[in-house]
């Protein structure tokens, strides 16, 4: 296997239930490629995907990506690594975002619950991988030539319906936080809009043929960094009729890849 | 003793042909005699085109549910199925009003649908229990609205009351838990009511929620909706 730099597409688009109601669009994410001193280049994903029956979701679920990736910055400005991360630095982080939101509807005369939405972090360095979880959607990884884990399993209660957003307090004490000492090579991350088509609960494993349909495209690109043509591409696939056919949720998906060559 | 075999029911095709999150919904209506006529009639038609309209929607056609409990005799005239497989029954009135036993048996049924969800990694959203009625109960209605009341505040599924002009409404109220009292159908306004049903389910098969609950549903007791209070 060859390695490269990252490259990365990221998309979010519409629901089709939310076109015809005239809603917008409430999941939002960030891709960047963040330069450390100390670790060369880290690779970040959030997605966040506003609650449908909060008034302001789609607020918070950008400001709440833009919070999250902010402290991680600030984190590493200082001259901190990856591999220094801890569950207690990360519910830092998280209370961060929280306080922001809070700030938000403070400002706007709202409630905290307008502005729920879940959250996923994929923070890849050289040598270490982090990965931060509250809520449902998940985060993948390439395991071998050709299987894909995922990192954490979809949280959702009893009813598949139900799920954590960080505006919950009793939700932001279940947020999931892994740390390993490996570099992962390949990733994905998605909000429940596409949950469905994805991964498979009866078995609870992931559709694997499908993200390695995905990512040579990602892995062709010219430059590292976040592509915005192929984002392009990716949002125009995921308001494709196939697509639309088997979800009409807001649905976001990003994919990064540092092969060149499997 | 009982063999696997035995406990799984030969419904994993349908599970596999369509492994759709499901939304399950068991209507419990009542076809005692005083039904009879035109509030059977009215009924039935509502019944049809409460399938019709599940149809029309793609994604509550593949994830709706429908069960039919009848009482007056009980008996479950359709078993859970979702709305292409799904057959109305015609509806015939006749017999006493057995609200309590029907009531059970349709919790029943969603504790055991539940468990072959579960048990073919099919993911659910919360069932709902919609009972029509025109009557007062003829049995013994107490300890099924305990074990009714129990269940919703569990969490274990939704419960909606209606009552037809005729029904005892103090005790529906008995029945319903407090935070959904029972609502009173306008008339014979089925089909409205029914395509309210209709909405509200295919708006739920596809709601995600925090634990704060409640997918928001059209409030049926305004001057177009077909209740009142």
């Amino acid at each position: 296997m060859e390695l490269q730099g990252w490259r990365i597409a990221g998309a979010s688009a519409v629901g089709t239930s939310h076109a015809k109601t005239g809603v917008p669009c409430q999941d939002a994410f960030k891709c960047a490629l963040i330069h450390s001193e100390r670790e060369g280049e880290i690779a970040l994903l959030i997605a966040c995907d506003g609650a449908g029956t909060a008034k302001f979701s789609d607020v918070g679920a950008d400001l709440a990506c833009r919070e999250f990736a902010s402290n991680l910055e600030l984190f590493l400005c200082d001259g901190h690594r990856i591999e220094a991360l801890t569950a207690a630095k990360v519910r830092e982080w998280l209370d961060n975002v929280v306080a922001a939101l809070n700030a938000r509807a403070t400002a706007d005369g709202e409630q905290l619950r307008d502005y729920a939405c879940t959250l996923l972090a994929a923070i890849l360095s050289p040598t270490h991988s982090a990965f931060v979880q509250v809520g449902d959607g998940a985060m993948v990884v390439r395991e071998t030539h050709e299987e894909w884990c995922y990192v954490f399993w979809p949280q959702h209660g009893e009813y598949i319906n139900t799920t954590c957003f960080i505006t919950e307090p009793a939700s932001l004490d279940k947020f999931e936080f892994a740390l390993e000492a490996r570099p992962i090579h390949e990733v994905a991350a998605f909000t429940d809009g596409i949950e469905s088509l994805v991964l498979q609960y009866a078995t609870n494993t992931v559709h694997s043929r499908w993200f390695n349909q995905m990512l040579p495209p990602v892995r062709a690109l010219d430059q590292p960094g976040v592509d915005e043509a192929l984002s392009q591409k990716l949002v125009t696939y995921l308001s494709s009729a196939a697509v639309c056919a088997r979800t009409d949720d807001d649905k976001t998906l990003l994919l990064a890849s540092r092969i060149k060559t499997l | 003793m009982t063999t696997d075999l035995e406990q799984v029911p030969f419904n994993a095709t349908e599970f596999i042909e369509n492994p759709e999150n499901r939304c399950p919904c068991v209507l419990v209506l009542d076809t005692s005699g005083s039904m009879q006529g035109r509030p059977i009639a009215e009924l039935n038609e509502g019944l049809a085109q409460f399938k019709s309209e599940l149809l029309t929607d793609e994604m509550a056609a593949k994830r709706v549910e429908v069960a039919v409990v009848g009482f007056g005799p009980v008996q479950v005239l359709a078993p859970f199925a979702t709305p292409d497989v799904f057959v109305p029954p015609t509806l015939n009135a006749s017999g006493d009003t057995p609200m309590g036993a029907a009531l059970t048996q349709a919790v029943q049924m969603v504790d055991v649908r539940k468990q072959e969800y579960k048990q073919f990694g099919i993911a659910y959203y919360r069932p709902w229990i919609f009972l029509i009625t025109d009557g007062a109960p003829t049995d013994a209605w107490q300890s099924a609205a305990a074990t009714l009341q129990d269940g919703v505040r569990q969490k274990r599924f939704q419960f909606f009351a209606v009552g037809v002009q005729g029904a005892n409404m103090e005790i529906l109220k008995q029945i319903a838990p407090p935070e959904r009292p029972p609502l009173m159908l306008k008339g014979l306004q089925f089909r409205e009511l029914f395509s309210w049903l209709s909405n509200s389910l295919s708006a739920k098969s596809r709601s995600q929620v925090g634990n704060e609950e409640a997918v928001p549903v059209e409030n049926p007791v305004s001057p177009t909706g077909w209740a009142t209070v």
